[in-house]
């Protein structure tokens, strides 16, 4: 299945076209501050770097999955940073 | 560590996260399907050795079987309904309903189903327990903000509309 799933990111997720994902994920101060601590402690690049070889089939998925976002926005308000976003894989 | 802050959200079902909403709409490729079906299968020891599924339009398809068992023939092919409703009260029970041919292998194919991993069988409707499997791999109870979660299918494809919700209050 990896490998299905590898081939379908790395063709641009063309076979899913017709997805569609929305969302809101409001993110407290608090585990913002939190990430950032907990990654200034260990090294922030090691852990949350993309990986550098394009060919990685993390990297591949993700920037697949990049190419069909529609809306990303940032708010920030009374301690919580909202991030909104909306993903669809058009039909070709 | 951050793996540390990730597993932690996922333990609590993402209680930092309170009023996260996300919804949408999946297409899954029937080879994807086949490709889980024919990893899970590879697991397991039982008479059924192989199942293809083929995807129709309307909640509609058709199961091809390859079975090593006494008595039966070597393939089948069972034409089957999916309920279109998955999440209800917490839990995600994916139902179809089969239409089994007559006589023996009528009788026998329900039984034959439930022992395909995860899934019980109550006469010719089976139950896939959708949520425990998503616990089983990850090791996470997701199923509990999972509001809605539908299926339905076309030639070839299931789609999956869904939506997910954290509560407002910290669980």
């Amino acid at each position: 299945m990896k490998e299905l799933l590898e081939k379908i990111f790395a063709g641009g997720a063309k076979e899913l076209a017709g997805l569609e994902i929305e969302g809101v994920i409001p993110i407290r101060q608090a585990l913002i501050n939190e990430t950032l601590r907990e990654g200034l402690k260990q090294g922030v690049t090691k852990e949350i770097e993309l990986p550098a070889d394009a060919k990685a089939p993390e990297a591949a998925q993700i920037n697949a999955l990049l190419a069909h976002v529609k809306r990303a926005e940032v708010t920030a308000e009374g301690g919580k940073l909202t991030l909104s976003f909306h993903v669809k894989v058009e039909q070709s | 560590m951050l793996q540390k802050i990730l597993e932690r959200e996922l333990a609590t079902g993402f209680a930092s996260l309170p009023g996260t909403q996300i919804k949408g709409k999946l297409p899954v490729p029937g080879a994807l399907i086949n490709q889980a079906l024919k990893e899970a299968l590879s697991k397991k020891s039982g008479p059924v050795k192989g199942v293809m599924v083929a995807l129709l339009e309307g909640n509609k398809a058709i199961a091809v079987v390859a079975l090593d068992q006494f008595m039966l023939p070597k393939t089948l092919e069972l034409p089957f309904t999916i309920e279109p409703t998955v999440a209800r009260n917490g839990k995600l029970i994916a139902t179809i309903q089969l239409e089994p041919p007559g006589g023996l292998v009528g009788i026998l194919i329900p039984l034959l189903a439930g022992l395909m991993p995860g899934v019980t069988a109550q006469g010719t409707t089976l139950s896939i327990d959708l949520g425990a499997q998503l616990k089983e791999k990850s090791g996470h109870d997701f199923a509990h903000l999972i509001d809605r979660l539908e299926l339905s299918t076309r030639r070839g494809f299931l789609d999956i509309v869904f939506s997910l919700r954290v509560p407002e209050e910290a669980l």
